[in-house]
């Protein structure tokens, strides 16, 4: 008892000199695969710590204290991001956060979305139906005003750029609670669904968020594994140029590993980024011309639209082939992609896919999940 | 183009502006002619509407009211291109193109000449060459015309209306901002066009003394009306009298100029030959402030034979006498005693 | 007659004009982002050789097109700058300063980031890359139509230039609105598109774009003599005998036609068409349009040959993109232009 409490001494005194300042554990594994968060459980209270939570970001921690509504707060944390748990309003201002939420059964508790043409999932689209579901608008143009309206526990957030941090302040002054969830940093798939976890906590279900964690990390293991046998890994070329710059996926990206785990050959796995990168449609031609095949070709739907989008594709072989694939097969009317919104929660779904396409012999699937073969 | 003769009748012309749907008069009721190889000019104060009126003889404007005739016929019955052929233009607006050569200048008269791209042809490099001579400027040809003095620039703006071969010619102030031997270059050009090759020339000054010496006609406008004539009608008609509102300023119908009044400061009288000497004495007097009175002056002053060391012998109301070896001296003196 | 030598003069240089861009032409298919021996391209352009499908596809497909379209926009941007100068008698007028790009701009503004239900990523794939072409064009269509009504009522050019430019304010007014209004990768395809791009005309393109810009060319050939004329402005130009308000329209309309194509399928391309006549008149050291249009013409075809072989990085997998480099080449010729013309204000 003593040690305890001399343990929770000494954690207050940490967390006064700890808040909002240089981090040097930032990059160290406290999770099993994401880098960019930290849960500290101290008594009854949960400390959220998130690194670096937008792209060159360096050297940044925001920390968010998770104190149960049944609780006061205690005096030293006055001051601190606190946010009273269990949430059972909340704004999301990513799809992918309603992937997360939905993955651990909470997607009634979502009471705005940005962007509601986007959004896939069936309660939630039927909660925007009704009136029940605001659409609080993009990043420049959020309605603060709704936002203080709805009362919400928590506005689950993400930022680009450092200009996040001005809505963020803003919304701090407006005692709204809002959380950076920075799972898209995550270049691994595993990394970014523990990210489960992290959404887990704010519903006081940490360790029910464990248990979905670990039977996915199993499944995605298990596909990985069929994978390691297969000697051939076939050349893969993704995307779809913007004028004559093609922008792909870095060598050290989320897609780029996620190739690598399905035993595909992604053609810039040497390129030493974690981030897109741009190269001249010229060399990307030439780089198409090895690929057997093509995925995630932007919008279409056919061969035939990649072709009016520029004749001059007729002769990358995968084309001429009809080996391309885009994960545009679960749109909902309005635009919006399901992938997008659960892909990054289901890994092992993405997985599955991407096996299938890239390794059919193995046959993980009798129907695509998430992607389509093109005509 | 060149035998062409123009002949102006402007008949009752009202000149002015459109102000939305309303039309100002400048002026109304002008009645005025311009024949065949004369040389007008057109004289009026500023702002009294003399570049609305070339405007409108352009045809730049629209006339308000009235008709104006070339060779009996109306102005508004030419096209763009016929009238081309018939007036060419020089403006008060200075032409600031770099790079442009005058030669080139020269050869833009002959746009409304030449073909689609506008190539010149034997016959129209012989007309510029022509032009290039007349008004002076041999050895100017590949000059830039930004690199050349103000009067040869306005010499070869005029040079191109001689290139656009018309018969009649209208110039915005052309001598303005040009020193005096320069306008005097340029009123002869004028003169030479008007003279040898029978052209009609029309041109807006402020300058009545070259006005008054070399011009055919001169037309006058004034507040009312437009009264036009040889130079020596309108002055023994007192015409000129009419162009200033304020009374310190007359017209002197003797000398043929504008001169201040002056507060009086008494009569003189002059003895002696007549001639230049005396006729200048006069003048000086007169500039002072003395008017000439024969039978009962103020001053009376010998005036000297020879104008080499002169000496005028003056005597002031029968009792002061002096002497001076000047007319300056003489009009201090006078001055000096007659104020005091 | 102009002095002999200075003919002479004028014809040597147009002859290093025409030598110099015969020869970017052809370093321009050479360099790219692969490196293919000279040999190979030329057996690939003459059809003979046995040359890998691939590598004939980069230069047939990719590279002569691109080098095609570079001479096109450096010839049709110029042209109408020239002409936009001595309209409106000042030396910083370009090709967009009636609106032409602001226009299509609006075009491509509404389709990009107007349906934005539909347009996510890869926009182009929607009924293909003509639909971006057609809009833009559109766009620039309207805005001449304005510019024309406009000038039937106005008499006084420095009127409808100020309109022009506000036409052309309007229009990014707008655009900014549905750019307000857009998430990221509309944003994204729509700047991007901002930014030029000289690679993306394919060779069915060509068949529209060559044809359009011949035609506002053609047009331009015919206003020779009256932009001569024009350079003492249109008062004296009326009175050699210049229909002022038809050479206008003849002048906008070739403007329009010839920056509105290049816009349509390359986007907006800056700076090229305000310095390039400069540096025929320094060259030349003439007012003349009869000169000015072909050294125009040849000088616009170098320095956007020139600036699109910077802008492939030779070397690199990578490009810039080709606003920025006309931007880093026109600039300095604009600011030389300025400070040399402190005494003079009209061209």
């Amino acid at each position: 008892m003593k040690i305890q409490l001399l343990l929770i001494f000494f954690l207050i005194i940490g967390l006064h000199s700890c808040d909002n300042q240089p981090n040097k554990k930032n990059k160290a594994d406290f999770n099993q695969y994401a880098h960019g968060f930290h849960i500290v459980q101290v008594g009854q209270i949960t400390r959220l710590d998130v690194f670096n939570p937008w792209e060159n970001a360096r050297n940044f921690t925001y920390s968010y204290y998770l104190i149960p509504k049944s609780i006061a707060i205690p005096d030293s944390l006055v001051n601190r991001k606190i946010i009273r748990t269990p949430v059972e309003k909340v704004v999301v201002l990513s799809t992918t956060h309603i992937g997360f939420i939905e993955k651990l059964g909470f997607e009634s508790s979502i009471i705005g979305v940005s962007g509601k043409d986007f959004v896939t999932n069936p309660t939630v689209r039927k909660g925007i139906e009704q009136g029940l579901v605001h659409d609080v608008g993009y990043d420049q143009n959020l309605n603060y005003e709704l936002l203080l309206q709805m009362k919400p526990d928590l506005v689950m957030a993400y930022g680009i750029g450092s200009d996040v941090a001005s809505h963020l302040s803003k919304m701090n002054d407006l005692n709204i609670p809002v959380v950076i969830n920075a799972e898209y940093l995550e270049e691994t798939p595993l990394g970014r669904a523990e990210w489960l976890i992290f959404t887990g906590s704010f519903y006081n279900q940490t360790e029910h968020a464990q248990l979905v964690f670990n039977k996915i990390v199993m499944e995605y293991d298990s596909l990985k594994s069929l994978v390691a046998k297969s000697s051939h890994k076939p050349i893969v070329l993704t995307g779809l140029p913007y004028k004559d710059n093609w922008w792909v996926p870095g060598g050290k990206s989320y897609m780029a590993n996620m190739i690598a785990d399905a035993g595909g050959d992604y053609l810039w796995k040497d390129n030493p980024s974690r981030e897109s990168f741009v190269v001249s449609l010229e060399s990307a031609i030439v780089k198409a011309t090895q690929a057997e095949l093509w995925i995630n070709t932007g919008q279409t739907h056919s061969i035939q639209e990649i072709m009016e989008s520029d004749e001059r594709f007729k002769i990358i072989p995968s084309l001429q082939m009809k080996m391309v694939y885009n994960d545009n097969k679960q749109m909902n009317p309005t635009g919006g992609n399901e992938v997008w919104e659960t892909g990054a929660a289901n890994p092992q779904d993405l997985l599955r896919d991407l096996i299938h396409i890239f390794h059919p012999e193995i046959n993980t699937t009798s129907e695509f999940h998430y992607y389509q073969k093109l005509n | 183009m060149s035998n062409q003769q123009v002949n102006i009748t402007v008949k009752n012309l009202s000149v002015g502006y459109k102000k939305g749907k309303k039309m100002v008069a400048i002026k109304e009721g002008i009645n005025v002619n311009a024949h065949a190889g004369e040389l007008i000019a057109l004289i009026g104060s500023n702002g009294i509407g003399k570049s609305t009126l070339l405007r409108t003889l352009t045809g730049f404007q629209k006339a308000l009211g009235g008709e104006i005739l070339l060779n009996d016929r109306n102005l508004n019955s030419f096209s763009i291109k016929e009238l081309a052929l018939v007036l060419s233009f020089v403006s008060t607006e200075a032409i600031r193109v770099q790079n442009l050569r005058v030669w080139e200048l020269l050869s833009m008269g002959r746009y409304p000449y030449t073909n689609l791209i506008g190539t010149l042809t034997e016959e129209d490099n012989s007309i510029i060459k022509r032009a290039i001579e007349q008004v002076g400027l041999i050895g100017y040809e590949d000059r830039m015309i930004d690199q050349i003095s103000d009067g040869e620039r306005q010499r070869a703006m005029i040079a191109r209306t001689l290139v656009q071969d018309t018969p009649l010619i209208i110039l915005d102030e052309p001598t303005a901002f040009l020193d005096i031997r320069n306008r005097y270059e340029i009123i002869h050009l004028l003169h030479d066009f008007v003279r040898n090759e029978n052209k009609t020339v029309l041109f807006s000054t402020h300058d009545l003394n070259i006005s008054t010496s070399e011009v055919d006609k001169i037309w006058l406008m004034l507040d009312d009306k437009v009264v036009e004539g040889a130079p020596e009608d309108l002055i023994l008609a007192g015409n000129f009298d009419q162009m200033f509102h304020s009374d310190k300023v007359y017209f002197n119908g003797e000398s043929g100029d504008f001169m201040l009044r002056k507060h009086s400061l008494g009569s003189y009288r002059l003895n002696g030959h007549e001639g230049k000497i005396a006729t200048w004495t006069g003048r000086a007097l007169q500039r002072i402030g003395l008017s000439f009175d024969e039978s009962n002056p103020l001053v009376v002053i010998n005036v000297p034979i020879e104008a080499i060391n002169p000496i005028w012998k003056v005597e002031i109301n029968s009792s002061e006498k002096f002497e001076c070896t000047s007319l300056y001296e003489l009009t201090a003196e006078l001055g000096k005693r007659l104020k005091g | 007659m102009l002095k002999n030598h200075l003919v002479t003069r004028d014809f040597m240089l147009f002859g290093m004009l025409i030598l110099l861009t015969i020869l970017l032409f052809i370093l321009d298919i050479f360099f790219g982002s692969l490196l293919i021996p000279f040999k190979t391209i030329l057996q690939a352009l003459s059809g003979t050789g046995n040359v890998n499908p691939e590598i004939k596809s980069i230069i047939i497909d990719f590279r002569l097109p691109k080098a095609i379209t570079a001479v096109m926009a450096g010839m049709a941007l110029s042209i109408s700058g020239l002409q936009m100068q001595t309209i409106f008698r000042n030396p910083l007028a370009g090709p967009y300063v009636l609106g032409i790009s602001a226009g299509a701009s609006l075009g491509v503004a509404i389709l990009v980031l107007g349906f934005s239900s539909v347009f996510t990523l890869g926009l182009f794939t929607i009924s293909g890359s003509w639909a971006l072409v057609i809009v833009a064009w559109l766009g620039s269509a309207l805005v001449l139509f304005l510019i024309l009504a406009v000038s039937v009522r106005i008499k006084d050019i420095l009127t409808i230039l100020i309109l022009g430019m506000l036409f052309g304010s309007a229009s990014s007014a707008v655009v900014n609105i549905l750019q307000y209004f857009s998430n990221e990768s509309m944003l994204k395809s729509f700047v991007i598109w901002t930014m030029g791009s000289l690679g993306s005309v394919t060779s069915s393109q060509l068949n529209v774009l060559i044809p359009s810009v011949l035609v506002g060319l053609v047009l331009s050939f015919l206003t020779v003599k009256s932009l001569d004329v024009m350079l003492l402005g249109e008062q004296y130009a009326k009175s050699m005998g210049l229909r002022v308000r038809n050479a206008r329209f003849l002048v906008f309309t070739s403007t329009s036609i010839l920056a509105g194509s290049i816009t349509a399928f390359c986007g907006p391309i800056g700076f090229i068409g305000i310095a390039v006549p400069h540096m025929g008149r320094l060259l030349f050291k003439t007012a003349r349009h009869k000169i000015l249009i072909p050294s125009s013409l040849l000088l616009g075809s170098i320095v956007m040959l020139f600036s699109d072989i910077v802008s492939q990085m030779p070397g690199y997998e990578s490009t810039l993109p080709i606003n920025s480099v006309t931007a880093l080449v026109g600039i300095p010729v604009i600011i030389w232009i300025i400070l040399k013309n402190r005494k003079f204000s009209s061209v």
